[in-house]
C-alpha cells in the first residue's frame, strides 16, 4: 500500500493479494513438486502410522472387551431366568383373609380406627350391643346394610350403613365380622364362612334392614 | 479422483483477449451478484433468528418457567428449531454463498444459469421456513438434525439439487483445467449432502430400516452433516482466503490430497461414535471411535497447513477482517476436532453422554469454525459484489471480538459444565435435582454467552444492512474500488 498513513487500522476493503489464476497455477505446481525427504511428508507418514496402529489396537481391544462382556452378560441373564423359573413355589394352603386390612379399607372412614364412630353421626362398634351379641346380627347388617333410626349404647343415630353382600363373599364377611367382634375389648366369638353362608341363604336378596326388623335378636 | 483433482491436465488458456484480470473478475462477480447476495441476505436473517432461538433455549434451561405459556415454544421444540435453523438456515445459506462465489471465481469465467441458483436458493429458504413451522406445530421427527417434518424433505432435496447442479455446472464451465483444494471441498460438500440426505430419508422414513438401525443411520447422518457438508464448505473458504487475502500460498499444500481423502473417509464414520454404550452391535460404535481417532491424520495436516500459512504472514492477519475471522475459525476447528476425538472415547462418553458436552463441541465446530469462516468470507465478498467499502470497519472489528467472546463463553460453559455435570451424575449419590442446581452457574454462563453472541450478530446485521443501503460515494460511483491483484509467487519450499 502506498498510502499507509491514511489507511484506518482496518481497511474497508480487504485487498486481494493474489489473482485467482495464479492461486490455481502456484498450487498446481506445489502439488506436483515432490520434495525428497521433506519433513512435512515424514510428519504425515508418522501421523498416518500412529492413527492406524491406534485404530488396530483399539479395535481389537474394544471387540474383545465388548464381545466377552456381551457373552458374559448374556450368560448371566440366562442363568437368572433359569433360576427364576426354578424358584420355590409358595405352598398352596388355605387363603387367610386379613380382617384388619379390610376394616382399614372399607370401615375406618365412618367407624374410625378406634371403633368409636363419630358422635352424632356414626355409631360405635366398640362395646356395642349390636356387635357383641348374636353373631347373626352383624352378619345380617353387613350383608344387606341398615337404614333409618337406630339406638346404640343409649344414643340415637339416623344414618345408612351400606350393604356389602354383593361386594364380598362369605369368607370376607366372616373375616371382617370376626375382626370387629374380636377388637377393642369386644371379646365376642369369631364367625365362620359357613355361618355367613347360612345367613345369606336365609335372608336372600333384600334391601337394607331397619332397626325394628332386627329387634328379635335382643 | 480424476473429476475432482485434475492433477495432470493443468493447462492455462490465454484469456487476455477477454480483457484484464480485473475486468474478468468484475464480469464473474456481476454474473453471480444477485444470487449470492440473496444467499447472504438469507444467512444474515437466519443468524438473527438463530441468536433469538439460542437465547430462548439457554434461558429455558435454568428458568424453566420462562415463556412456558407458549405451547409451541417448549424446550423440546425450541431446541431442535435452534439447531436446524443454525445449520439449514444460517450455515447453509452462508456456506453456499461463499462456495458458489469461490467456484465461480476460480473457474475464471462468468457463470450462466443465474436463474437456477436464485430459484433454488429461494426454494431452500422457503423449505427451511416451512420445516421450522412444522417443528413448532409439533410435526417434528425424533432424529437429530432430521427434525424437519417428512413433508419438507422433498422440497429441501429438490432445492439443494438445484443449488448443487449450479455449482457443478459452474465447475464444469471453468476455464482452467487445474483445480484447487477449495473446489474439491465445494464439490465434496454438495455431493455428500445429496448422498447422506437421500440415504437418511430413505432408510428412516420412506422405506424404514428395522428397529435400532434407524438410530444408526440417524447418528451417521448427524455426524456427516457436520463433517462432510458444513466442514468442507468451511475448508473451501479457508483454503481460498489464505492465498487471496494474505498473498501466501498454502504451506505443505502437497499433503492436501491426503488430508482431503482421509477427512472424507474418517469423517463419514465418526458420527457413529455417539452410539457408544447404546444397544448396538459392538462393531458399529467401535468403527465410529476408530474413525474419530483417524481424524487425527487430516487434523494434523490441516493444522500444519493452516497455522503455518497464517504464521508466515501473521502481521497481516489482524489488519484484515476476513483473515482474522478465518484465523479464529482455524483455531476453533483445531480445538473442536480435538474435543470431538477425545469425546468419542468410551471412557469419556460414560461421563459426557447425557450432558451438554457434545452440544458444546458441536457448537464450537459449527459456529466457531464454519460460521466464523463464512462470516470472514462474506466480508471479503461484499465490497467486490457491491463495489462499496465497508462504511464502518470499526463495527466489523467490534463484531469480531464480541462474536468471538460469545462463542468462547458458550463453548467453555457447555463443555466444562457438561463434563462437571456428567462427572457428578456418575460419581456422587446426590439427587439429580441437587446436581442440576450445582451446575446452574454453567447454565447462566451459557445464557450470558448467548446474549454476547446475539449482540455480535446484531452488529453484523447492522454492518451488513449499512453497506447494502449506504449510498455510493463519488469514488465508488466513478471507479472500480478494488485494486488489481498481484500474481501469487511460487516459492520453492
Amino acid at each position: 500500500m502506498q498510502d499507509d498513513q491514511e489507511q484506518p487500522h482496518l481497511p474497508g476493503v480487504d485487498a486481494s493479494k493474489a489473482t485467482d489464476e495464479s492461486v490455481l497455477r502456484v498450487h498446481a505446481q506445489l502439488r506436483r513438486q515432490r520434495v525428497e525427504g521433506s519433513p512435512v511428508a515424514f510428519f504425515t507418514a508418522v501421523a498416518f502410522i500412529i492413527v492406524f496402529v491406534f485404530a488396530w489396537f483399539y479395535g481389537r481391544r474394544y471387540f474383545a472387551e465388548m464381545d466377552s462382556a456381551g457373552v458374559l452378560a448374556e450368560r448371566e441373564q440366562i442363568a437368572a431366568l433359569e433360576a427364576w423359573k426354578a424358584r420355590p413355589k409358595e405352598p398352596a394352603g388355605p387363603v387367610v383373609i386379613d380382617g384388619a386390612q379390610l376394616y382399614a379399607q372399607q370401615c375406618v372412614a365412618c367407624h374410625q380406627a378406634s371403633g368409636q364412630g363419630l358422635a352424632g353421626a356414626f355409631p360405635p362398634l366398640a362395646d356395642s350391643e349390636w356387635v357383641t351379641g348374636e353373631p347373626e346380627l352383624p352378619i345380617k347388617i353387613l350383608l344387606s346394610g341398615l337404614g333409618g333410626p337406630i339406638e346404640v349404647k343409649g344414643v340415637s343415630y339416623n344414618g345408612a350403613m351400606p350393604a356389602f353382600g354383593a361386594v364380598w363373599d362369605d369368607a370376607h364377611i366372616a373375616a371382617i365380622v370376626s375382626y370387629i367382634r374380636g377388637s377393642w375389648d369386644n371379646g365376642a366369638s369369631e364367625v365362620t364362612a359357613e355361618q355367613v353362608a347360612e345367613v345369606r341363604a336365609a335372608i336372600g336378596t333384600r334391601g337394607a334392614w331397619t332397626a325394628d326388623e332386627l329387634a328379635e335378636h335382643f | 479422483m480424476n473429476l475432482i483433482c485434475n492433477l495432470f491436465s493443468s493447462f492455462f488458456p490465454n484469456l487476455e483477449s477477454d480483457g484484464t484480470h480485473r475486468e474478468r473478475e468484475q464480469n464473474i462477480d456481476a454474473s453471480v451478484r444477485f444470487a449470492v447476495l440473496g444467499l447472504i441476505k438469507g444467512s444474515v436473517v437466519w443468524l438473527l433468528v438463530v441468536s433469538l432461538l439460542g437465547l430462548i433455549v439457554s434461558l429455558k434451561l435454568h428458568s424453566p418457567s420462562y415463556l412456558s405459556e407458549y405451547g409451541w415454544l417448549t424446550y423440546g421444540k425450541a431446541y431442535p428449531a435452534f439447531w436446524n435453523a443454525l445449520v439449514y438456515g444460517w450455515l447453509f445459506n452462508a456456506g453456499l454463498a461463499c462456495v458458489a462465489w469461490i467456484v465461480a471465481r476460480l473457474g475464471g469465467r462468468p457463470i450462466g444459469n443465474g436463474g437456477l441458483l436464485i430459484i433454488a436458493s429461494g426454494a431452500w429458504n422457503i423449505a427451511v421456513i416451512i420445516g421450522l413451522f412444522g417443528i413448532f406445530k409439533g410435526d417434528q421427527n425424533p432424529y437429530r438434525m432430521l427434525e424437519f417434518p417428512v413433508y419438507v424433505a422433498p422440497f429441501l432435496f429438490a432445492a439443494f439439487i438445484g443449488i448443487g447442479l449450479w455449482i457443478l455446472l459452474a465447475f464444469k464451465a471453468r476455464a482452467y483445467r487445474s483445480s484447487f483444494a477449495s473446489q474439491w471441498y465445494a464439490l465434496a460438500g454438495v455431493f455428500s449432502f445429496l448422498w447422506i440426505f437421500t440415504v437418511a430419508q430413505v432408510m428412516i422414513f420412506c422405506l424404514p430400516a428395522q428397529g435400532v438401525f434407524q438410530s444408526v443411520v440417524a447418528a451417521w447422518f448427524g455426524g456427516n452433516l457436520l463433517g462432510l457438508v458444513v466442514a468442507p464448505f468451511a475448508f473451501a473458504v479457508i483454503y481460498y482466503i489464505i492465498p487471496k487475502v494474505l498473498g501466501q500460498h498454502i504451506i505443505g499444500y502437497g499433503q492436501s490430497g491426503i488430508a482431503f481423502w482421509s477427512w472424507i473417509l474418517f469423517a463419514s464414520c465418526s458420527g457413529l461414535a455417539s452410539l457408544v454404550n447404546g444397544p448396538f452391535p459392538a462393531w458399529v460404535a467401535s468403527v465410529g471411535v476408530v474413525a474419530s481417532f483417524g481424524l487425527f491424520l487430516p487434523l494434523s495436516v490441516f493444522t500444519m497447513q493452516f497455522v503455518s500459512s497464517f504464521l508466515a504472514s501473521f502481521s497481516r492477519v489482524w489488519d484484515t477482517i476476513s483473515a482474522r475471522f478465518a484465523f479464529y475459525a482455524v483455531v476453533a476447528f483445531i480445538v473442536s476436532t480435538v474435543l470431538l476425538i477425545l469425546g468419542s472415547l468410551r471412557g469419556v462418553q460414560e461421563v459426557t453422554q447425557f450432558s451438554q458436552f457434545n452440544d458444546g463441541v458441536r457448537y464450537l465446530f459449527l459456529v466457531g469454525f464454519a460460521g466464523m469462516a463464512f462470516t470472514g468470507m462474506i466480508y471479503y465478498m461484499l465490497p467486490r459484489l457491491l463495489n462499496k467499502e465497508l462504511p464502518n470497519s470499526s463495527l466489523a472489528d467490534l463484531q469480531f471480538w464480541v462474536q468471538g467472546l460469545g462463542i468462547f463463553t458458550i463453548t467453555v460453559s457447555l463443555v466444562a459444565g457438561g463434563y462437571a455435570h456428567g462427572a457428578l451424575l456418575n460419581g456422587s449419590d446426590a439427587d439429580t435435582i441437587a446436581i442440576l442446581f450445582n451446575t446452574k452457574g454453567y447454565l447462566f454462563l451459557t445464557s450470558l454467552g448467548s446474549v454476547i453472541f446475539a449482540f455480535g450478530n446484531f452488529a453484523y446485521a447492522v454492518s451488513f444492512v449499512w453497506i447494502l443501503l449506504s449510498p455510493r460515494t463519488e469514488k465508488e460511483k466513478s471507479a472500480d474500488l478494488i485494486k488489481s491483484a498481484p500474481e501469487l509467487e511460487y516459492t520453492h519450499s
